[in-house]
């Protein structure tokens, strides 16, 4: 597998043990650089369209990480879950809250596109209602959101969720052209983080660290290639 | 009883978790309308086996293939994610009494004791009272198995018996106990001393036995948790495993129909998978989706299981005697460069020649498939077209195809469009007669709309009785491709749905308006119903999203070019006045200012619609209609340096510049850029020569 794309000068790889927090998704081997991690975010459970019902628990167990902020991260396929889910969903919250040293909030991983900003926005005000209030309210974002999304809506989604991460990669590698999009992120109203991929290509934009909502970064773990 | 299927499934943790559907939050379920993915993205998988589909969906048509008498015709979508095609598939039954259990050997609790208490009720010779004392102690305890040692105080609850049946019954209960909390040695001792006293009761010679495999089963994964939730099948106790095996072996011998036969059956395949044992997971796996009558074990999460389980393991070490699985596996294999899933670890060199001759004896049975999966590696992986059309013979003329028979004829179509066969149309055309397999009609669609497109012939997509009916690859030709004939001509065509000459005038007004076309703008706005919709742009067809309910279509928002809703910051006319105004003199500086100001409040700035679609997807020539793409700072810098423009639009034209690049230092306006010496000069020239503006008083940063 080719795992080397043509290098612009002046990019780097995403080198882990330059970060702090991490993304750890189902599959993916634990690496020694989590145990120094600030942050992990962890993906636990996944409600998928086919399954009406039910929820896919993700990891065999929860986290048990006592050094580091963990998120619980769910991915939704569907927005329009049963009363069931949503009570599994925060069942499952509650069990990880208790096993490590206590979790730092919910992420929610859904792919919602620049049309369904309002949908989702609706979705995230009742999910939060239904969330004890000692949790953060997380959600990844898609690049495209801060170009082709009404300000208004995203607006919507701002007054809601903590933070929001931003993915700049798609499977192992980091998007092209991924600097043109976050510059639209300058006038997005929430405090965000940018999502990376390990060993994927990045070079920090100048305007990033000046943006008083930028919160750094989250590196998404691969299982190693070598 | 309903404790084997979940117990197969759910049982136990480190099995009991599922993949991710999709591999990683990677990105957007954009749509690529072409036919060739050598890479598997979430929303493009489509009804013909290649590499660049999901798994499961390959894994799927095969399994359809099986069963021909149950096939499914209609139409689909040209394009999905797995599990929508799974949905169609393998529908699920409504039921809402489901309880949702937290996967953990616990959750067999209420069943085991369901039948534990019948066994105890059907037991003879067991005194009444100690009957009902151990029904009570049965009844009382719940363990959760959420914390260590959880329900060692459940011990005191179990009552002293005397009988001989009483023993039996006691001891099954404190084993069951100990497995409860964990201590599997102990559960392990008491159910193997269960079985050795051959008791009377044949629930619990059969239940120990039973027992003892599935206590071994999970004492040999105590110590292969981490702090992360993660699960090593490599720190499993090799000893114990070996146990299992050889527990359930023997439960299934003694027991070949017994009630927890169904269960031990799915045990099995956890135990091979812990011991990486992959040629018996497969035989397994094998078993599972060959064996029609099987209900044991729901298809869809027999699908899901062997992706998760079985495909990480076939990837390394194809040893998968199964056609069907080692063709799921060779289709993964022959993904192009970075198109595995981001769990695969170590590398995996590309799939050569060689490999797949090495596997041609598992495909005795099934000539057509290997032939196919050679046709694959031609295609995908050696970019040799011309070979996949000598290994596949032209049968595009059959009433009805199975998935192999029609993805072997759209490999071969997709090979006769690679070298340029003039034929290539008239092949989709006949196989587009029998493609009448779910899903198969809107594949070939999409294959002759591109190849009508690539022909610059759109009128032919567009003509009464035309084979493309697909209303999104319709639309994406209008609002990419088509002329302004065309569009005219579809926003008129009353044969055609509202929805369709909504996109045609929708698209005609934009890009009359933006290429300089005011007289056609102004006969073209005239066909904007009274109720249009205004609010927009319009997105349409770039996402598809299934929100788990039915949204309603975007409207088409035509209104937005028959009535201005917002006038700006420069005192503009109604866009038709203005339109009216450049009709007679396009290069009137108000009328000019005004247009930009209408595109830049209407959200035109940067819009899809001026951005080419790449070039191997629908949509992705070059557009039939004249003209180029509209730049408000294109006609800002002319108004900038023109003498005749009036002092107000030239000021106003020095602001508006200046916030091209506003607040971010980034250009939103389109055109040619300029350097930040350039928007500096622009800056000094707003406040020195037009200091008395409002503009030149608001303005305070350039950018």
């Amino acid at each position: 597998m080719a795992a080397c794309g043509v290098q612009e000068p002046g990019e780097e790889r995403v080198q882990v043990k330059q970060y702090d927090a991490f993304w750890l998704w189902a599959g993916v081997r634990p690496q020694p650089v989590l145990d120094r991690a600030k942050t992990i975010y962890v993906l636990g459970a996944e409600i998928r369209s086919s399954n009406p019902h039910g929820l896919e628990i993700l990891r065999p167990s929860p986290p048990t990480a006592k050094q580091a902020s963990v998120w619980f991260v769910v991915r939704l396929e569907t927005l329009n879950l049963s009363e069931r889910q949503y009570e599994a969903l925060l069942d499952l919250v509650s069990r990880w809250d208790s096993a490590g040293s206590g979790l730092a909030g919910v992420q929610i991983d859904f792919d919602a596109n620049t049309r369904g900003l309002d949908g989702y926005a609706a979705f995230l005000r009742d999910f939060r209602s239904r969330l004890p209030v000692q949790y953060q309210l997380g959600i990844t974002g898609l690049l495209d959101w801060s170009a082709n999304g009404d300000p208004a809506k995203l607006k919507n989604l701002a007054d809601t969720v903590d933070e929001a991460v931003f993915q700049t990669y798609q499977g192992r590698e980091t998007i092209a052209g991924y600097d043109q999009w976050l510059r639209n992120l300058n006038d997005l109203p929430m405090p965000f983080r940018i999502g990376l991929v390990q060993n994927g290509t990045w070079s920090e934009p100048k305007a990033l660290r000046q943006n008083p909502n930028f919160r750094g970064y989250v590196v998404f773990l691969l299982n190693p290639v070598n | 009883m309903r404790f084997t299927v979940l117990m197969a499934i759910l049982a136990f943790a480190g099995w009991s978790y599922a993949a991710p559907v999709q591999a990683s939050s990677d990105g957007s379920c954009s749509l690529n309308w072409k036919l060739n993915h050598s890479k598997r993205t979430p929303c493009n998988n489509m009804v013909f086996l290649q590499p660049g589909n999901d798994t499961r969906t390959n894994l799927m048509l095969l399994m359809q293939d099986q069963q021909p008498s149950q096939a499914l015709a209609g139409r689909g979508n040209a394009l999905f994610s797995w599990g929508e095609l799974g949905k169609i598939f393998y529908p699920k039954p409504k039921t809402d009494d489901e309880d949702f259990n937290y996967p953990s050997r616990c959750q067999t609790n209420k069943s085991g004791a369901a039948a534990f208490i019948q066994a105890l009720n059907q037991a003879k010779r067991l005194p009444k009272t100690e009957r009902d004392a151990l029904i009570e102690a049965r009844q009382s305890v719940a363990p959760e198995c959420e914390d260590e040692n959880d329900g060692l105080d459940d011990l005191a609850k179990v009552p002293a018996v005397g009988s001989k049946a009483g023993k039996a019954f006691k001891s099954y209960l404190v084993s069951a106990l100990a497995f409860y909390r964990g201590d599997f040695d102990e559960a392990t001792i008491g159910f193997s001393s269960i079985v050795k006293s051959r008791p009377k009761s044949a629930w619990l010679r059969e239940a120990a036995l039973y027992m003892i495999a599935r206590s071994e089963l999970n004492r040999s994964q105590k110590d292969a948790f981490g702090n992360y939730g993660w699960f090593d099948p490599k720190l499993s106790d090799k000893g114990a495993i070996a146990n299992a095996e050889r527990g359930f072996n023997l439960y299934l011998k003694q027991f070949p129909d017994g009630q927890f036969a169904d269960s031990a059956r799915g045990l099995k395949r956890r135990v091979f998978w812990l011991a990486g044992d992959s040629a018996k997971l497969s035989a397994e796996y094998a078993d599972a989706i060959g064996n029609s009558s099987s209900d044991s074990i729901p298809k869809l999460e027999l699908i899901a299981e062997i992706d998760d389980k079985l495909l990480p393991v076939l990837v390394r070490k194809n040893d998968a005697g199964d056609p069907i699985l080692a063709a799921m596996t060779l289709l993964y294999r022959m993904r192009g460069d970075g198109g595995y899933d981001y769990l695969v670890e170590g590398e995996l060199p590309q799939l050569s020649m060689d490999d797949l001759t090495a596997m041609e004896d598992r495909f005795s049975d099934q000539p057509e498939l290997f032939e196919y999966l050679q046709a694959v590696h031609a295609f995908y992986v050696r970019k040799d077209p011309a070979r996949v059309i000598r290994i596949i013979a032209d049968d595009a003329r059959r009433p009805h195809y199975n998935y192999l028979q029609f993805s072997r004829q759209v490999l071969r179509g997709m090979a006769l469009e690679a070298v340029g066969d003039k034929n290539a149309r008239g092949f989709w055309q006949q196989l587009i007669n029998g493609a009448n397999g779910f899903g198969q009609r809107d594949v070939v669609e999409l294959a002759l709309a591109i190849n009508m497109e690539r022909a610059r012939e759109l009128n032919t997509v567009f003509t009464k009785g035309s084979a493309i009916t697909d209303q999104t690859m319709r639309d994406i030709l209008l609002l990419r491709s088509a002329g302004p004939n065309l569009l005219r001509q579809q926003a008129n065509n009353q044969s055609v749905s509202s929805h369709e000459r909504q996109i045609a005038l929708y698209t005609l007004l934009f890009k009359n308006l933006t290429r300089g076309r005011y007289s056609d703008f102004l006969n073209a706005v005239k066909l904007v119903p009274a109720n249009a919709e205004q609010y927009g742009p319009y997105y349409g067809f770039q996402y598809d999203y299934d929100y788990g309910y039915e949204e309603a279509a975007p409207k088409i928002p035509v209104g937005m070019f028959s009535h201005t809703i917002e006038y700006g910051d420069f005192d503009c006319p109604q866009l038709m006045q203005t339109v009216a105004t450049l009709n007679k003199n396009a290069r009137n500086p108000r009328a000019r200012i005004c247009l930009a100001e209408y595109l830049r409040l209407a959200g035109f700035d940067g819009y899809w619609l001026d951005k080419s679609s790449p070039k191997d997807q629908l949509g992705g020539t070059k557009s039939q209609f004249p003209g180029e793409p509209y730049s408000r700072l294109e006609t800002y810098k002319q108004l900038i340096s023109d003498r005749n423009s009036p002092r107000n639009v030239r000021a106003y034209a020095l602001f508006r510049a200046i916030w091209c690049y506003g607040s971010s230092g980034r250009n939103s306006c389109g055109g040619k850029e300029v350097p930040v010496s350039q928007r500096a000069n622009w800056f000094r020239d707003l406040k020195r020569n037009h200091a008395n503006t409002g503009w030149a008083k608001d303005l305070k940063y350039y950018w």
